[in-house]
């Protein structure tokens, strides 16, 4: 009996050890400042980037992934707004284990961000496979009438296998 | 019991794959900073003109005087802007003149230039039918309260000239100076 659960553990564990393992952070640290726009009477939009880092390793880590983002509303003293931010490019370099470049799949630049999860950059399946370091640049829109003052938004980033 | 330790490494096997699709968040604040400039002007964009063929009657012909307003400012409070109007009487500089009555402004339009999302000027100046006074008198014909008229607004000023019969043939000229200034 005792042989016989020795066996039943090592098949259970067997999958386990060989499935492929995701991880996800941001490399930018937080608060990140867009550069300040001094108006002018003209509408104006500034760029920034934030990196995030994926990695996914492991045996049978084909399955793609993907970098979503979401942001509350650029806001200043509770009543002024900016127009959402929006994601126009995103690019990918290898820190370690690069096997297979992500190919993105169905990303088209610029998309405009809200409060529902967007696709950001991706890695189609199949690819992906490795530990990768996204910039996504982000483009801030001040509009002429905006009102002088520092606005706030909350941008979440999140990573999870698969493309879509 | 040797078959319960069994079913717990298999739970904790499970698991361990669960984790591995797991989509992770992590929240990063922006912040963009909007700086006032020191912009309030207004400008002419063009210089009008019209002709007049002498009928035997009073006549009335209008011309459009374009204008723009830059309130860079970025004022929430204590913002909006004024602008005023004074001419020069209609003259041939040869001793002929139209009335210092002639010119009335009809009607003031205001629009977005292009390339400025503006806040349009939100205006409590009575603009229709409003004489254009002679120097050194002035007019106010439009003004932007307070939180409004920010950006590039473009300002149409739609302007009457009364011709008498009487008018001797010639070319006349009239200068129209507008002024801006803080505050509605």
């Amino acid at each position: 009996m005792r042989r016989l659960l020795v066996l039943l553990l090592a098949l259970v564990l067997a999958p386990a050890g060989a499935a492929a393992t995701f991880t996800f952070s941001v490399v930018t640290s937080s608060p990140v400042t867009a550069p300040t726009a001094t108006l002018s009477g003209d509408d104006q939009a500034k760029t920034f980037t934030v990196v995030t880092q994926v990695a996914y390793t492991g045996p049978g880590n084909t399955a793609g992934w993907k970098v979503q983002a979401s942001s509350t509303t650029l806001t200043y003293a509770t009543t002024h707004t900016l127009p959402a931010l929006a994601v126009t490019a995103g690019t990918y370099s290898c820190q370690s284990g690069c096997t297979t470049s992500p190919t993105p799949t169905g990303i088209t630049y610029p998309i405009t961000l809200s409060t529902s999860p967007k696709t950001i950059y991706n890695a189609n399946t199949g690819t992906g496979r490795g530990t990768y370091r996204i910039t996504n640049t982000y483009q801030v829109t001040y509009p002429a009438s905006a009102v002088a003052g520092t606005y706030s938004a909350t941008l979440t980033l999140t990573g999870a296998t698969g493309p879509t | 019991m040797k078959v319960g330790r069994t079913y717990a490494v298999a739970l904790i096997a499970v698991s361990a794959l669960a984790v591995a699709v797991a989509a992770r968040a992590s929240n990063v604040t922006v912040n963009a900073t909007v700086a006032g400039g020191s912009t309030l002007s207004v400008a002419s964009l063009n210089t009008p003109s019209f002709n007049l063929t002498l009928n035997g009657d009073d006549q009335t012909v209008g011309y459009l005087a374009q204008l723009q307003v830059v309130d860079a400012r970025g004022l929430a409070t204590g913002g909006g802007w004024n602008l005023t109007l004074t001419s020069t009487q209609f003259s041939d500089g040869a001793g002929h003149t139209f009335p210092t009555t002639a010119s009335t402004i009809s009607s003031v339009t205001t629009g977005c230039h292009s390339g400025s999302t503006c806040a349009l000027p939100t205006n409590s100046v009575s603009n229709s039918n409003l004489a254009v006074p002679i120097s050194p008198t002035t007019t106010k014909f439009l003004n932007a309260a307070t939180g409004s008229g920010l950006g590039r607004v473009d300002i149409n000023v739609n302007v009457n000239v009364a011709v008498p019969a009487n008018t001797i043939a010639a070319t006349y000229s009239s200068t129209l100076t507008v002024a801006i200034a803080a505050g509605p």
